[in-house]
């Protein structure tokens, strides 16, 4: 039996726009709903919750988002959805923390996790970790997947280029000293000699993903609370709490007594060596997509090669490492390989589908070829049409 | 080049090894000026022959000891006369190699190079260095690497893990490591203890996913080298020290593959003595036993350790009522009511009554008089020390030299004879100074040549701790990094801003900064000596080379230099005119010779406008309207064209001031389009003024 959780307040984000899967967004009309081995991603976190022992969660949506009861009663949790005005408050998400102010509880950790996260961590563990420390704040780490680099991305040609991350942690106890995106550093990574001399030894690590899972302190909450400008929990609040650790600015400064507190409290990471993936980008969609079924065996039984949604008859059809939606007709002959398939989708005969998203409503011709592909919804393509590392049918929504 | 059938052949295989015996630094004059730095005792025994000894015992055939010329005679008579010259040849052999030219380390290694002495790995040692660590060990890990990473690690250097505030780790040494995670492999190292920030390049971190950072490792100065070491030494003249080896052997990693590997030392001791401080300390550490089997009792057989900790030899001789504490060394004589801390007192050494000794090493021969009291001091042989003297932290005696009675000394270093160049000290006359050494005296101060040292000159303002044997350690352990600046550099209160002009407050000392102080100074002297401006602008120019600013910054800074010292602390616009026409008439050679070109002279005037909008911030409005008596009286002495003024005029964007400037750029229209003679134009530069 998993410990009392009563002094944590487990928060979701979800109410992002999915900037960077914007397509795929467009099928489900908000990003938490994107469906991921026919699931909603939001369903991923919420059950990594239940799993660490919480009973109940806060789930930050966007406006018109309306909550899917089947989440709840599947996990038997209670779920409290806080609708925010996504078009008004696209200010990232400590602004997003700002906005549910009246909603936290007092003198409670914060454990804030991201509604795009597919993962089999035990998130008891960081709870446990930010306790026994009394950390400031807790962030969780886990390899980047290799899947992420090892096939190209469905709709280019391009290798996927992974989001990389600077953490410096002390060795040992694994405290944070030094956080950023790889792309904010210049050309160098610059420690001051005081801190390298004040830790000694240091581990930097670049291959490691922020799995924008964060514990945090009362006071961290507080931090955030106060600090209107602050925008993006990441990139802004995030770093400035790190740097906090080692500024004793503020303990000259006398006008405010708390921050002495803030400062004292030290930040720390747990590394775990579990699979986590961050759904953000399309890439990381086909990889979720594809690994739910081996890392989450509870939820997807019988080790069959395919994931399906509801009963999909397919006669004479080769289909391997695929997600296939519902009302899905197939046609004899054709082939569907480590592929997305949404919901309604049509596929002729003899058709080939190979590394590739095809969202929902598509129709696809006899004897199509589509091979590491994007098609977006309700695409059509004709009798014998081939489509390779390309994107089609994308809404131009975005341009305008 | 095929290891393979070497090790069918290992029982032949020679162990070489390079004893590098000279230090090349000035921390231990004068007492290098009359001994070799390998034949210094540490505890009454030579460095050199802790070396030998710790070769010898790891089986190690073939020992090539290299020093200067000038100490040639003394090393090889050492040798000759030691056990270590008594083995066979194939057992032990040393030999020792010395040439006029040795200026750093890598000249001994060029030369080992061309003299093709080396077979195969060999180990690199320095002569301070006092270790008991397995040096098989050591070189079977190196050996081991060569094999993991295909023969390409060309070095493997040996660290102890040490907090960067250890003791026996030198205080102006900042020596951190990047490496792989299982660290052994080294992808960067930072040596330079000037810098504030340490930077390791992104790539580095990039590429290899999982970087360790680690500064909690000191060098022990044991380095195992491959053969082709020494000839990659003579391909890159440049290279002084093994450490520019590694920079060059990193940096270019991706062209060579080459790579450079990193072995802890975890169960044994390894310090290296480069100054007195570690001296001192390791000298401690030996007495501790830390180094056994190397200790005291082993070298000189007769002395044994007693039960308060301390030694005492056969020919010692300690007045019962004498205190002798722990780690002690006494091979000479201790009177009644001396008290000796981890000290050393050499053969035929006397301490007289009453005398207090902590931290001092006593030469043989020493003679410690009644009643004085030394601290953290070295007292080389022959020396005599008379009644009631103290002796502070870190006074170093070199042979022969006589001080007291009844003098205070602290942090001084002092030989027997005068030195002999005249320029750099003020006894000249080979009188020692009674005064300051007392009546008895036979002493003369010495100081560091500063320009000897090759980069004291360069980092003066920036070295905030030169190891200093006998100050605060409290100072040491933190000086790299003084409190000031510690925080965010925006905060910074700098006193400068009133010099500066507002200008923002300067974020770090780097060359463009420092090179601006220099010139200001250069035009202060120049203004107030009346120096001949040739010499200023030889000045100025070598100050340019050293700190490798472009000429454009020259211009700029001399413009700056002459404004800042000009307006000071003037309040008023007439007192600046008043001494910025004095000042830029005795300059004005320097400001001619600069801005002879257009180019040059544009330079010039946008760093007055840009100094003037600066100014503009926390200064009266007199001194603002000066700027167009700056820029005529420039122009009326030629240093600017009238052509460079107006094109600038046009670009110029601070409006304020550009008000200021329509009186005189109206005239200069005016003047341009008449083409103007400069008779009437001393009139307007006076009518200019007292419309002001």
């Amino acid at each position: 039996m998993h410990p009392n959780m009563n002094d944590f307040q487990a928060v979701v984000l979800a109410a992002g726009k999915g900037s960077r899967i914007t397509d795929l967004v467009s099928c489900d009309e908000f990003k938490c709903n994107v469906q991921i081995g026919n699931r909603p991603m939001l369903f991923y976190p919420l059950r990594n919750l239940k799993n660490a022992g919480f009973k109940e969660a806060t789930v930050i949506v966007p406006n018109k988002y309306r909550a899917d009861e089947n989440i709840a009663k599947e996990l038997q949790l209670h779920i409290d959805y806080v609708n925010v005005n996504v078009e008004l408050e696209d200010q990232g998400t400590a602004e997003s923390l700002r906005l549910i102010k009246d909603r936290l509880k007092p003198n409670r950790h914060v454990l804030l996790v991201s509604c795009d996260l597919i993962t089999d961590i035990d998130l008891s563990e960081l709870c446990v970790r930010q306790r026994v420390s009394d950390a400031l704040l807790t962030l969780l780490l886990a390899p980047l997947p290799t899947q992420l680099t090892e096939c190209a991305v469905p709709g280019s040609r391009k290798k996927f280029q992974p989001e990389c991350d600077i953490v410096v942690l002390q060795t040992g106890t694994q405290r944070l000293l030094k956080f950023g995106a790889a792309a904010d550093f210049a050309e160098n990574v610059t420690f001051r000699q005081k801190l390298v001399r004040q830790f000694p030894s240091m581990q930097l690590h670049s291959d490691q993903l922020d799995c924008h899972v964060y514990a945090l302190h009362p006071k961290a909450v507080e931090f955030v609370l106060t600090h209107k400008l602050l925008a993006t929990f990441k990139g802004e609040v995030l770093p400035k709490l790190v740097e906090k650790q080692f500024s004793k600015k503020d303990l000259r400064d006398e006008d405010r007594s708390k921050a002495d507190t803030l400062d004292t409290l030290k930040c720390y990471a747990l590394l775990s060596t579990s699979f986590a993936l961050r759904a953000n980008t399309l890439q990381a969609y086909k990889i979720a997509n594809g690994e739910v079924k081996n890392i989450f065996h509870d939820l997807f039984p019988g080790g069959s090669e395919n994931i399906f949604k509801e009963k999909t008859l397919l006669h004479k059809v080769q289909a391997k490492k695929s997600v296939i939606g519902a009302r899905v007709t197939i046609g004899t002959g054709s082939r569907v390989l480590s592929c997305v398939i949404q919901d309604d989708v049509v596929i002729g005969e003899g058709a080939l589908i190979q590394n590739s998203i095809v969202c929902r409503g598509c129709k696809l011709g006899k004897n199509v070829s589509v091979i590491n592909s994007f098609l977006g919804a309700r695409t059509q393509l004709g009798e014998g049409k081939g489509v390779t590392n390309e994107s089609v049918g994308i809404s131009s929504m975005e341009f305008e | 080049m095929a290891p393979r059938d070497k090790t069918d052949i290992k029982a032949n295989e020679v162990l070489q090894a390079v004893v590098l015996a000279e230090t090349f630094s000035p921390k231990f004059q004068p007492l290098t000026e009359m001994m070799p730095f390998a034949l210094l005792p540490l505890l009454g025994r030579p460095l050199l022959d802790y070396n030998l000894d710790l070769l010898y015992s790891n089986g190690f055939q073939e020992v090539y000891v290299f020093c200067h010329s000038r100490n040639a005679d003394r090393v090889k008579e050492f040798v000759r006369t030691s056990k270590w010259s008594s083995f066979p040849p194939t057992r032990f052999v040393v030999n020792v190699i010395s040439a006029e030219n040795y200026v750093a380390p890598g000249d001994m290694i060029r030369d080992l190079d061309g003299k093709a002495y080396i077979r195969e790995n060999f180990l690199l040692i320095e002569a301070g260095v006092i270790t008991n660590t397995d040096l098989r060990q050591l070189m079977e890990a190196h050996k081991n690497n060569q094999v993991i990473s295909n023969d390409k690690n060309l070095m493997t250097i040996t660290v102890r893990k040490m907090a960067p505030d250890h003791l026996t780790r030198s205080p102006d040494e900042h020596f951190a490591l990047v490496l792989d995670p299982s660290c052994k492999i080294l992808y960067a190292h930072f040596n330079e203890h000037l810098n504030k920030n340490m930077s390791i390049p992104l790539k580095v971190s990039l590429a290899n996913g999982r970087v360790s950072i680690r500064a909690d490792l000191a060098q022990t100065k044991l380095v195992f080298c491959s053969k082709h070491v020494p000839a990659i030494f003579s391909d890159n003249f440049d290279y002084q020290h093994t450490n520019d080896f590694v920079k060059g052997i990193i940096e270019h990693e991706d062209i060579m593959g080459n790579s450079i590997y990193i072995h802890e030392v975890t169960e044994s001791y390894a310090a290296c003595i480069t100054n007195m401080t570690l001296y001192s300390r390791i000298a401690i550490d030996v007495a501790k036993r830390w180094t056994y089997p190397y200790t005291i009792d082993m070298y000189i057989r007769d002395c044994h350790p007693q039960r308060g900790g301390y030694y005492v030899s056969s020919a010692g001789r300690i007045h019962p009522s004498a205190h002798v504490g722990q780690f002690s060394v006494v091979l000479g004589q201790v009177a009644d009511g001396a008290r000796i801390t981890k000290s050393f007192v050499g053969e035929g050494s006397s301490v007289g009554k009453n005398v207090c000794l902590d931290e001092v090493t006593l030469g043989k021969n020493v003679r410690i008089e009644e009643g004085c009291k030394l601290t953290k001091c070295f007292v080389a042989d022959d020396c005599v020390v008379f009644k009631d003297s103290t002796l502070l932290a870190g006074c170093i005696l070199s042979p022969g030299v006589k001080v007291g009675p009844n003098v205070d000394l602290k942090q001084l270093r002092l030989q027997s004879v005068p030195l002999e160049d005249g320029l750099s000290g003020d006894v000249v006359d080979g009188v020692p100074d009674a005064a300051k050494f007392g009546k008895s005296c036979l002493a003369f101060e010495y100081t560091e040549d500063e320009d000897s040292d090759g980069d004291s000159d360069e980092s003066d303002d920036l070295v905030l701790i030169e190891e200093r044997w006998g100050t605060e350690d409290g100072k040491l352990s933190d000086g790299f990094c003084s409190q000031e600046e510690d925080n965010d550099d925006d905060e910074d209160d700098n006193d400068d801003d009133v010099l500066d002009g507002g200008e923002s407050p300067l974020l770090s000392l780097d060359d463009t900064d420092l090179f601006f102080k220099e010139v200001v100074e250069s035009l202060q002297r120049g203004i107030e000596e009346n120096i001949k401006p040739a010499n200023l602008i030889l000045e100025i120019n070598s100050s340019k080379h050293a700190y490798n600013v472009t000429i454009t910054d020259v211009i700029e800074l001399t413009t700056r230099a002459l404004l800042t010292i000009c307006v000071g602390e003037k309040k008023t616009g007439a007192q600046f005119m008043a001494v910025f026409r004095k000042g830029s008439t005795q300059i004005y050679g320097i400001l001619k010779n600069y801005m002879k070109k257009e180019d040059s002279q544009r330079v010039c005037v946008e760093e007055i406008g840009r100094f003037y909008t600066s100014l503009r911030a926390n200064c009266d409005e007199s001194l603002i309207k000066t700027i167009q008596n700056v820029l005529n009286f420039l122009y009326q002495r030629d240093v600017i064209s009238e052509d460079v003024v107006l094109e600038w005029f046009e670009d110029y964007e601070d409006k304020e001031t550009a008000a200021h400037l329509k009186q005189f750029i109206e005239w200069l229209q005016q003047d341009s389009s008449e083409e103007g003679d400069t008779d009437d134009s001393s009139e307007n530069d006076d009518g200019d003024e007292e419309s002001n």
